[in-house]
C-alpha cells in the first residue's frame, strides 16, 4: 500500500495484476497521541471470526492526511481468504475500511499475468504525481519497475522500467528492487531503493520512463544476512536520516547528508559495509513493518518474544 | 473444487431452551440460528448473542471482541449471518443472554482430504551448476502462503551441515496464481561476483560438493493441513554456467512421423520459461497451437500442434528474456562483463525450418 496526497490509499492487488486508488475521504488531522495497541492480530481476529494466526497483516501506512492507521489483512489461508483493509483512528479503535460505495479507480498492470507467471508487487511509493510499483516476476528474474502517472491515464500502464545493478563497474545484472522510499536529494526527487542483492541505490523519479534501462547509483553496500523490509526518511536536529527496518539486523539508520555527496561505489568495498555510515538500532527487535507516523515519531509493528503482534509509535532514534 | 463441510454440533438438543443450530442454503455461506427462546424481540440483539472464536483461556475469551455480523429476527427465529462465512476448522462460541445465559460451541469440521505433496522440483538433473539462481518445487495441490522459508532447507552433505539463508526470503513468496508451484530463488547476492553477501559469506553452493534440499512435511496447504509427506532432493554441484543462452546452436529435427517437432537446447533452460517464450510460428505468422513437452531434465524441448503440420516454411520464435536456471538469457549471460565491449544484443531470435 502507499498513500497519496488527500488521503488517496493506493493498494496492489498481485492476483488481478491490478492497483487500486481508493479516495478514503480521511483528510482531517486526527490528533496526536502516540498509538499503542497490543495483540493487534488477536483483536482484528475476533471482528472477523478467525484466530489471530490466521490474521496476516501484509502491510501497514500511515495516512499522512490525517495520521490514522491502514493495515492491509489477509484472513485464514486458503485460495479464497478474503483480504480486507483495516483502519485504527488515532483513539485506538479499529475498523474495516467500507468498500461498497467507495470512489475508487484502478489501472491493470501490463504483461503481469501469463499463465502461471505472476508479478507479486513488492513496494508502492507515490512521487512527482507518479505512482511507482516495483514488483518481481515469479519466473523470469528481473525488475518490474513502474512509474504511473496518476490520476490513472488509460494510455499510460506503466511500461517496465529495466534496473539494472552495476557492480563496480564490472559487472551489470537484472536488479529487482525489494523496498523502496522516495527522497529528495538537493531538490530533486529520487528513489532510494534496496535491491534483492541488497546494495542501496538511489534512482532519479524523472529517469523512470517506460522502457528506459536504468543503473541505480549504490550508495551503501548492506552487509550479509540483510533482509531489508521497508525503508523511511526523516529529519532531526535539521538533519536529513534514513531508517530502515531489516529483519537480520533490526533497524539501521542512515545519515541522509552524505548521499548528496556519496560517489557510486565503484571500488570493491572494504570492511562490514562500504558507502555511508551506519547505526545499528538494535533495541527495536523483531520490527515486522515500519513506517513514519511523523518527523518525530516512527509506527512498528512489532512480534514479540511470546508471539504477540503489538502495533506502537516511538521516538525516531 | 467443492467440498463438502461436515458440521459438528454441540450438545443442544432440541428441548433446550434456547435451541441452537447451523444452517446453509446451498451455495450460501453458514448462518447461526437461535431458537426456542422466550426473550421479547429486541433492538439490541448483538447484546443478546455474542458470537466469538473459541480459542485460548476463558480469560482472552471474556476480553475478545464480538465477530461481526448482522443480525435478523422472524417469527421466533433469531439469525446471526457473520460479515466473513465461519472458517473450517476454527472453533466458535456463541454466548447467548436473553432471558438465560447458555453457551453454544460449535465448528465446520474440515472433511478428510488427500494431502498435498511434492509432485516435481525443477530443475530435475542430479548435476547443478554452483550459480544455480532458481528452483520450482509443484505440489499437488494449493499450498498455504507465509511459512515457506521456515519449511525449505538446504543440507550440505559433504560438510554435514545446513547451509544459513542460502535463499532470497521474501515476505511476498512467489507463488503461481494457484498457488501449486513456489519459486525458489538462491540469494542473488551471493550468486553475484563483487557483490557484499559473496564476498563475506561465499556462494550458497560449491561445486565438487552435493547438497540436499529438504522440504518439511509440516508445510501447510491451503486448507491447513500438512503434507503427505516431506521430500529430499540431492543434487551433486558443478562449476558455474555463465553462458548466455545461444539458440543459433540449438538443433532443430523433425517433425517426425508422430508430428512431433523435437529441439535440443544444449543445457538445461528455465521449466516455466520454456512454456511461454519459445513458439512456433506458421509462414503467416501466427502462432501454432499445441503441446510443449520437455525430457532430458528440461534440456530438449518438444512440439506436438493441434492441427497437422502442412508443407512449407515454419518459425521458431525464442524471446529473448528465455533464461536457463542460473539467470542467463538469450545473447545476455545472467552476469554481463561490462569490460567486454563485443556482446551482441539481446533480442528475438527465429530460426527457420521447412516441413517437405
Amino acid at each position: 500500500m502507499a498513500f497519496g496526497p488527500d488521503g488517496v490509499l493506493f493498494v496492489g492487488d498481485p492476483a488481478s495484476a491490478t492497483i487500486f486508488a481508493i479516495a478514503t475521504g480521511d483528510t482531517k488531522p486526527t490528533g496526536k497521541d502516540d498509538v499503542k495497541v497490543e495483540k493487534i492480530t488477536e483483536q482484528i481476529g475476533s471482528m472477523i471470526g478467525v484466530p489471530a494466526a490466521q490474521v496476516t497483516i501484509n502491510d501497514m501506512k500511515v495516512n499522512p492526511a490525517s495520521g490514522n492507521v491502514y493495515l492491509a489483512v489477509t484472513r485464514g489461508k486458503a485460495m479464497d481468504a478474503a483480504v480486507l483493509i483495516v483502519r485504527l483512528t488515532r483513539d485506538g479503535k479499529l475498523a474495516e475500511l467500507p468498500m461498497k460505495d467507495v470512489v475508487f479507480s484502478s489501472v491493470v498492470l501490463l504483461n503481469a499475468t501469463d499463465k502461471q507467471r505472476m508479478e507479486t508487487i513488492t513496494s508502492l511509493g507515490f512521487a512527482s504525481g507518479k505512482l511507482i510499483v516495483a514488483g518481481l516476476s515469479n519466473e523470469e528474474f528481473a525488475s518490474t519497475l513502474r512509474s504511473i502517472d496518476y490520476p490513472f491515464v488509460e494510455a499510460n500502464k506503466g511500461a517496465g522500467v529495466k534496473i539494472f545493478h552495476g557492480a563496480h563497474g564490472k559487472f551489470e545484472t537484472q536488479a529487482p528492487v525489494r523496498t523502496f522510499t522516495t527522497y529528495k536529494v538537493d531538490g530533486k526527487e529520487q528513489i532510494l531503493a534496496a535491491y534483492t542483492c541488497t546494495p542501496l541505490v538511489t534512482i532519479p523519479v524523472e529517469d523512470l520512463k517506460a522502457g528506459a534501462k536504468v543503473t541505480g547509483t549504490t550508495i551503501a553496500e548492506l552487509g550479509n544476512r540483510n533482509r531489508p523490509l521497508d525503508i523511511i526518511v526523516y529529519k532531526k536536529d535539521g538533519k536529513d536520516f534514513v531508517l530502515m527496518a531489516n529483519n537480520a539486523r533490526g533497524i539501521m539508520k542512515i545519515s541522509a547528508d552524505q548521499f548528496s555527496k556519496a560517489e557510486s561505489i565503484t571500488a570493491r568495498p572494504k570492511g562490514d559495509t562500504a558507502g555511508v555510515k551506519f547505526e545499528t538500532v538494535a533495541e527495536w527487535k523483531g520490527v515486522l513493518q515500519l513506517d513514519k507516523l511523523d518527523e518525530g515519531r516512527a509506527l512498528i509493528l512489532v512480534k514479540a518474544d511470546n508471539g504477540d503482534m503489538n502495533v506502537k509509535s516511538i521516538a525516531m532514534p | 473444487m467443492h467440498i463438502t463441510a461436515i458440521i459438528v454440533l454441540a450438545v443442544a438438543s432440541q428441548l433446550e431452551s434456547p435451541a441452537f443450530r447451523l444452517t446453509a442454503k446451498p451455495g450460501s455461506q453458514h448462518v447461526l440460528e437461535v431458537v426456542n427462546f422466550t426473550a421479547k424481540p429486541y433492538q439490541d440483539w448483538p447484546s443478546k448473542l455474542k458470537v466469538i472464536t473459541g480459542d485460548g483461556t476463558p480469560e482472552q475469551r471474556a476480553a475478545r471482541v464480538p465477530m461481526l455480523g448482522i443480525y435478523t429476527y422472524e417469527k421466533g427465529t433469531l439469525r446471526f449471518v457473520p460479515r466473513f462465512p465461519f472458517s473450517v476448522g476454527v472453533n466458535y462460541l456463541a454466548i447467548w443472554t436473553g432471558e438465560n445465559r447458555r453457551e453454544f460451541a460449535f465448528s465446520i469440521q474440515k472433511p478428510v482430504v488427500v494431502r498435498s505433496r511434492v509432485v516435481a522440483i525443477y530443475p530435475s538433473g542430479d548435476k547443478l551448476p554452483e550459480n544455480m539462481l532458481r528452483m520450482y518445487l509443484h505440489f499437488s495441490q494449493s499450498m498455504s502462503r507465509g511459512d515457506a522459508f521456515n519449511r525449505i532447507r538446504l543440507y550440505c552433505d559433504t560438510d554435514k551441515k545446513f547451509v544459513e539463508m542460502p535463499f532470497l526470503e521474501l515476505d511476498e513468496e512467489l507463488w503461481s496464481p494457484d498457488r501449486k508451484r513456489f519459486t525458489l530463488l538462491f540469494d542473488p547476492g551471493r550468486i553475484k561476483r563483487e557483490v557484499k553477501p559473496r564476498e563475506d559469506l561465499g556462494p550458497a553452493l560449491e561445486a565438487g560438493k552435493s547438497f540436499t534440499l529438504i522440504v518439511d512435511p509440516k508445510w501447510e496447504d491451503a486448507n491447513g493441513t500438512p503434507l503427505a509427506e516431506g521430500y529430499h532432493k540431492t543434487f551433486a554441484v558443478v562449476a558455474a554456467d555463465r553462458q548466455a543462452i545461444d539458440p543459433l546452436k540449438w538443433k532443430i529435427t523433425g517433425p517426425n512421423e508422430a508430428g512431433t517437432l523435437t529441439v535440443s537446447l544444449g543445457k538445461p533452460h528455465d521449466s516455466a520459461l520454456l512454456q511461454r517464450l519459445v513458439w512456433v510460428e506458421d509462414s503467416i505468422g501466427e502462432k501454432c497451437a499445441g503441446d510443449i513437452t520437455l525430457s532430458s531434465h528440461q534440456s530438449v524441448w518438444s512440439f506436438q500442434p493441434k492441427r497437422p503440420w502442412l508443407h512449407g516454411r515454419y518459425r521458431l520464435v525464442v524471446d529473448h528474456r528465455l533464461e536457463d536456471p542460473c539467470g542467463n538469457r538469450v545473447h545476455e549471460p545472467f552476469e554481463t562483463d561490462l569490460t567486454k565491449t563485443d556482446s551482441p544484443k539481446p533480442i528475438t531470435v527465429v530460426r527457420k525450418f521447412t516441413v517437405k
